[in-house]
C-alpha cells in the first residue's frame, strides 16, 4: 500500500498540484469516493460506448429509493436492450422482446464485496495522473496498471464535482483500449422516480432459478491454476427456468477483473470446442468427461486469452455425491 | 535507455518475480512499451492468439514495426521467415474477432493448427502472403463474429460447418452472459460496465 501511496503522491505533485495536496492518499480515496458516488447519488447520462471496434450509444440512470439501488441501462442505438437492477435483482431485456430475470438474494456475499471495494488488489498500482476533461467536465485522471499479464489495466476519469466515473477504457499490455466508456452528458438532478424503472411490456418472460443445492445431478467446478490475487467469489447452480439443463457457475475475481466457469452436463453429439473474443471478454468452451457422462466447460470472462486458456486447462469438474 | 532485453522478454512471458516485475515496470520507457508491444503481438500470433482488437490503422503500423524488425536482435529470431509470414497471415485471417476451433489437444492451445495452416504458405514472398495466406488460414480458423457465435454455438462437433444453430444457442449463451455480468458488477467494482458490455453484446445478438 506504502508503495501505491508514493508513487501516487511522486506523480500527482507535479502534474496536478491542486488535486493532490489536499488530500494525502489521492489514490485510493479517489477510488472509494468513486464507488461510493456511484452507489448513491441520482443521476441520468448517456455515454458512448466501444467494444471490439464497435460504437454504441447508451443512457444510464441511476437512483436510491427506498434504501435500495434502482439502475437503468438503455442501448439507444439498432435494437432496443435494457439491463434493469431493482433492489436485488437484475432484469435483462433482449432485442427479440423476451426478458431474463436473476435474482441475487444472497446477503452473505456483502462482507466479501465491501473487503474490495476498501483497497486496491495488490496485483495492480493505481495512480492519479493529472486532470482531463469528460462530457464538458472537469475531472482527475487515474491509471491503474496491473503487475502481471494476468489482467487489464484501466485508465479512468473522475469526475472532480460529483466523483462519478465519467470514462473508462480497460487497457491491454500493448496499451490498446479494448473497452471504453465515455459520458457526453450527464444530469445530477434528473429527479428520478420508481417509476421510471419500471418493466416494459415482454412478449415472453424466463428467470434464471436456482435449482436446489443437494441435488446429485450437481457439479462442482475447481480452479487447479488461478493467476495470483484471484480467488473464488461467488458459486451458484442456476437454470432457465423449465427449459434447460442446469448450469453450475464459479465466479472468481481479484478485485478488479472476473471470470466465470461454467460446467453443464451435454449429450456428447451436440458440443463444439472453441475461442472467442470481443473487446477484454473471451470466452473458451471445453469438453471434459467424468463418470462417463460429457460436461462442457465454459470460461466467460474480462482477461486476456492466454491466461484463460491456461485456468481452463487445469480445470478439474468433480459430481456432488462422490465426496459428501 | 533501457536496453535489457533480457528481462523485458521475461518480463512478457511472465516468468519474472514479482520484484523483477515492479523493477520492469519502473524503467520502462517509450522505446521499451513499443518493443514490448511489438514482441506480445508476436508471440500471441504464434501461439494462435491473433484474434485481439485492432484498430483501423494496424495493418499499416503492422507492417512498418515488421520492416522495423528485420534487424536481428535477441528476440529477432521469432520474427524472421516464416513466422514474418504467420503474423502477416494470422492477423489478417483473424479479423478483429474470431472464432478458432481447437483441433488439437488442450495442452497444445491453439498453436498447432494456426502453424499448419500458415505452413503452406510460409514459402510466399512476405510482402505478398497476407493475402495470399488468408483463405488457407481461414479453413482452419472459422472466423465468425462474437454475437454470432454467441460464445457457444451449441451444435456442430469439430471439422462440421455449424450453419443455423445461433438461434437455439443464444438463450443459454445470454444466460451466461448475464450471470457473468451480474457477478461482475457485484465483485469488480467496475460500476455497470459488466451491464454495458452484457447490453452491447445482446444487441449485437438481435442485430443478426
Amino acid at each position: 500500500m506504502m508503495r501505491t501511496l508514493a508513487l501516487g503522491l511522486a506523480l500527482a505533485a507535479p502534474l496536478a498540484a491542486p488535486v493532490a495536496i489536499a488530500d494525502p492518499t489521492p489514490a485510493q480515496a479517489l477510488l472509494e469516493e468513486m464507488t461510493e458516488a456511484s452507489q448513491q447519488l441520482q443521476y441520468r447520462g448517456r455515454f458512448l460506448y466501444q467494444l471490439g471496434g464497435e460504437v454504441s450509444t447508451m443512457e444510464l440512470s441511476h437512483a436510491v429509493i427506498d434504501g435500495k439501488q434502482y439502475q437503468r441501462l438503455t442501448h439507444l442505438d439498432g435494437r432496443l436492450v435494457e439491463v434493469l437492477q431493482l433492489g436485488d435483482e437484475v432484469v435483462c431485456l433482449h432485442p427479440n422482446g423476451t426478458l431474463t430475470r436473476i435474482n441475487d438474494n444472497d446477503t452473505g456475499l456483502l462482507a466479501f464485496r465491501d473487503r474490495l471495494s476498501s483497497s486496491i488488489p495488490e496485483q495492480y498500482n493505481v495512480l492519479v495522473d493529472g486532470d482531463g476533461r469528460v462530457a464538458g467536465r472537469a475531472t482527475t485522471r487515474m491509471r491503474v496498471a496491473p503487475l502481471d499479464n494476468h489482467r487489464y489495466g484501466y485508465r479512468l476519469w473522475v469526475d472532480r464535482d460529483s466523483s462519478l466515473l465519467l470514462k473508462s477504457e480497460m487497457v491491454d499490455a500493448s496499451g490498446l483500449a479494448v473497452e471504453r466508456v465515455e459520458f457526453v452528458s450527464l444530469d445530477l438532478e434528473p429527479g428520478l422516480e420508481r417509476s421510471d424503472f419500471q418493466l416494459p411490456k415482454v412478449i415472453a418472460e424466463r428467470s434464471l432459478e436456482s435449482v436446489a443445492a443437494a441435488s446429485p445431478e450437481r457439479v462442482h467446478v475447481e480452479a487447479g491454476w488461478l493467476p495470483s490475487g484471484f480467488e473464488a467469489a461467488d458459486r451458484d447452480w442456476r437454470r432457465v427456468a423449465d427449459l434447460r439443463q442446469p448450469v453450475t457457475a464459479q465466479s472468481y475475481t481479484d478485485g478488479l477483473a472476473t471470470f466465470t466457469l461454467f460446467v453443464e452436463s451435454v449429450a456428447s453429439d451436440q458440443v463444439e470446442e472453441g475461442v472467442s473474443r470481443v473487446g477484454p471478454t473471451v470466452a473458451i468452451s471445453r469438453v471434459q468427461n467424468l463418470d462417463e457422462r460429457v460436461y462442457l466447460m465454459t470460461l466467460v470472462g474480462e482477461i486476456p486469452q492466454p491466461t484463460a486458456e491456461r485456468i481452463m486447462e487445469a480445470v478439474a469438474i468433480r459430481a456432488t455425491d462422490k465426496r459428501q | 535507455m533501457n536496453r535489457d532485453y533480457e528481462a523485458l522478454s521475461a518480463f512478457l512471458d511472465g516468468e519474472t518475480s514479482e520484484l523483477e516485475t515492479r523493477r520492469v515496470l519502473r524503467d520502462l520507457d517509450q522505446a521499451d512499451i513499443a518493443t514490448l508491444g511489438r514482441w506480445q503481438l508476436a508471440s500471441d500470433t504464434l501461439r494462435g492468439h491473433a484474434s485481439r482488437e485492432v484498430p483501423p490503422a494496424f495493418n499499416a503500423r503492422l507492417s512498418a514495426a515488421l520492416a522495423a524488425e528485420s534487424k536481428p536482435a535477441k528476440r529477432a529470431g521469432m520474427m524472421s521467415g516464416f513466422a514474418r509470414v504467420a503474423v502477416a497471415a494470422s492477423v489478417a485471417a483473424a479479423t478483429v474477432i474470431g472464432w478458432q476451433y481447437w483441433s488439437v489437444p488442450a495442452g497444445n492451445g491453439a498453436a498447432a493448427p494456426t502453424m499448419a495452416a500458415n505452413d503452406g504458405v510460409a514459402p510466399a514472398p512476405t510482402g505478398s502472403a497476407t493475402i495470399g495466406a488468408t483463405p488457407v488460414a481461414a479453413e482452419q480458423r472459422l472466423t465468425r463474429p462474437f454475437g454470432e457465435t454467441s460464445l457457444v454455438a451449441q451444435s456442430a462437433r469439430q471439422g462440421e460447418r455449424a450453419t443455423g444453430t445461433v438461434n437455439t444457442a443464444q438463450p443459454r449463451v445470454n444466460a451466461m452472459l448475464l450471470r457473468h455480468s451480474e457477478f461482475t458488477a457485484r465483485h469488480s467494482s467496475q460500476g455497470m460496465m459488466p451491464y454495458a458490455r452484457l447490453v452491447s453484446m445482446d444487441a449485437r445478438n438481435g442485430a443478426r
